[in-house]
């Protein structure tokens, strides 16, 4: 299942086209969860399932409250939620920092792109959990693995996305500097890397998601805080309810991250699909 | 300056794209080409902006024999091709800016950015003009350059027969005050004599000069020309040309 994580961006991006789309169905979004919660309940209610594999909703928000106040494992949900973003962000900003320039070199300097694509090629399709051993080997259990894990995992999407963006600049545009007799220095500088920007931030996006979904392979190394522990922990101790809590609360945290993603891109890109 | 193209030839994966073609452009003319799609208009104007390179044959300019692109030839495509990350100012002044003069001739941009009739847009981004004020935006960017040589290739193709038509005057006007070599490349008959001084028509697969003549008409030129004699008589020989129908 981990090995699907890393996909294409073009087909990874649910709305490459619609951002609109989504302001206009908010409403079925909330209808849609609202039903959701609503058959929940009512499944629980005929006990169904064994009420220990399916708590009901009253359960869920139950260790909500508890993992907010008194928290689980010795500290409150605040501290997993803290040191997991920063995993995340760190490993996140990692992948963006080297994987946009290296993909830039790529793009341009075949040389690179022989040397460095079969190396993608091959660590796109492992799992971020096969990783493990290696990196407890070379870097211990401190934090240095879990984020080189999440880097790992997510640079892949930052290249790919980056090199495709480099390929798909128009070339009237590239014509168009060449005959303003801009050197191929400028035309990288002004007319490629902007070009480019748009699908760099679409694999930001995805690769957003993809650092989160390394999270719990990286809190799997001797971590006894964070999200992806305490979905693990919970989990090990049959606390469905806990562990239904803490999936909710990183589906909450990637999804406001996309957001805020989002929300650089439609300030530094906006002529993205309008073009 | 004077442009010369030398039996230039180009090859497209064995299939002949140009063959031999020889020109002779003065310079200061307005030069229209016409001829049927396919036919190597683009080919051509692209060796002529040194995008492509012939298979045979040169092309000289003031003498020189072209190697690249440069700043002294200019294109204006069949599509604005504008930068949409860049305002309509930032647009105009991208050629200037390449070049790197250290501080641009802002009040030339500004003047131009007057000439084409949008001053105000200054801050709009492309995609907030129509297509028409985006074509303006190409041929000023073009225009500040103070290029010798002008190649325009359909530059008007998309726009409505309206703007269309205050492009050409826009263009001939420019055109006279100058003073650059213009080659224009069209496939609508109409505009290629009324904006010409000179009409070459080339004939399809492999493109070949077929007809090469003076536009007698006078200027300022006025669409009530489209019936006198010589216009009519261009239109016709040119015509018979587009429809195979070469003697
Ligand atoms: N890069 C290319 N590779 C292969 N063939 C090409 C290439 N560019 C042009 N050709 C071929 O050369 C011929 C002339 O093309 P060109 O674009 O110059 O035509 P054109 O006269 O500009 O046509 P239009 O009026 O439709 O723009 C065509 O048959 C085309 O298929
Ligand atoms: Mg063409």
């Amino acid at each position: 299942m981990l090995a699907k994580l890393v996909r294409p961006v073009a087909e990874a991006d649910p709305y490459p086209h619609g951002r609109g789309l989504k302001h206009a169905s908010w409403l079925t979004t909330s209808l849609v969860l609202l039903a959701a919660i609503g058959l929940w309940e009512i499944v629980s209610i005929l006990q169904l399932f064994p009420p220990i594999a399916l708590p009901p909703p009253k359960a869920v928000w139950r260790a909500f409250v508890i993992l907010f106040t008194r928290g689980y494992g010795g500290h409150t949900i605040w501290t997993d939620i803290g040191i997991s973003s920063l995993r995340v962000v760190i490993g996140f900003l990692g992948a963006i920092i080297i994987g946009v320039p290296l993909g830039l070199l790529m793009a341009r300097v075949p040389l690179i792109f022989r040397i460095v694509d079969p190396f993608l090629q091959f660590i796109r399709p492992v799992p971020p959990l096969a990783y493990i051993p290696l990196l407890v080997v070379w870097f211990g259990i401190g934090e240095l693995p879990k984020i080189l894990l999440i880097l790992v995992g997510t640079i892949p999407v930052i290249i790919i996305g980056t090199i495709s963006g480099v390929k798909a600049t128009p070339p009237l545009r590239l014509a168009v500097a060449r005959t303003l007799g801009a050197s191929e220095r400028q035309i990288f500088r002004h007319v490629i890397l902007p070009s480019a920007l748009p699908e760099i931030f679409t694999a930001a996006r995805v690769g957003i998601g993809v650092a989160w979904t390394c999270l719990v392979a990286a809190e799997l190394i001797a971590a006894d805080q964070g999200l992806g522990w305490l979905v693990q922990y919970a989990g090990q101790a049959l606390q469905v309810a806990v562990v239904i809590a803490g999936i909710i609360v990183i589906g909450i945290l990637g999804y406001a991250m996309e957001l805020a993603i989002r929300l650089v891109e439609n300030r530094t890109v906006p002529w993205r699909g309008r073009q | 300056m004077p442009i010369e193209i030398e039996g230039v030839t180009k090859t497209f994966n064995g299939q002949r794209a140009l063959d031999e073609l020889s020109l002779r452009v003065e310079d200061g003319s307005f030069l229209t080409i016409l001829g049927a799609s396919g036919c190597g208009k683009s080919t051509l104007l692209n060796i002529l902006a040194g995008l492509e390179t012939p298979s045979t044959g040169r092309i000289l300019l003031d003498g020189t024999p072209v190697t690249g692109p440069g700043p002294d030839r200019v294109v204006v495509f069949q599509k604005p091709g504008l930068y949409p990350w860049l305002s309509l100012r930032d647009n105009i002044a991208f050629g200037l800016r390449m070049r790197g003069s250290s501080s641009l001739p802002w009040r030339e941009v500004d003047r131009v950015i007057e000439l084409i009739g949008l001053k105000g847009f200054e801050k709009h981004r492309p995609y907030e003009l129509s297509g028409g004020m985006q074509q303006r935006v190409a041929i000023a960017r073009a225009l500040v350059m103070h290029p010798r040589v002008l190649l325009m290739d359909e530059p008007f193709g998309a726009l409505d027969a309206q703007t269309r038509e205050t492009m050409q005057e826009f263009l001939t006007e420019l055109w006279e005050r100058i003073q650059a070599t213009v080659i224009f490349v069209t496939h609508d008959i109409d505009e290629a004599i009324m904006l010409g001084s000179r009409l070459v028509v080339m004939s399809a697969r492999p493109g070949r000069i077929s007809l090469d003549e003076p536009v007698t008409l006078g200027r300022p030129r006025d669409w009530d020309m489209i019936t006198t004699p010589d216009f009519l008589a261009l239109k016709r020989a040119a015509r018979r040309i587009l429809a195979g129908q070469t003697h």
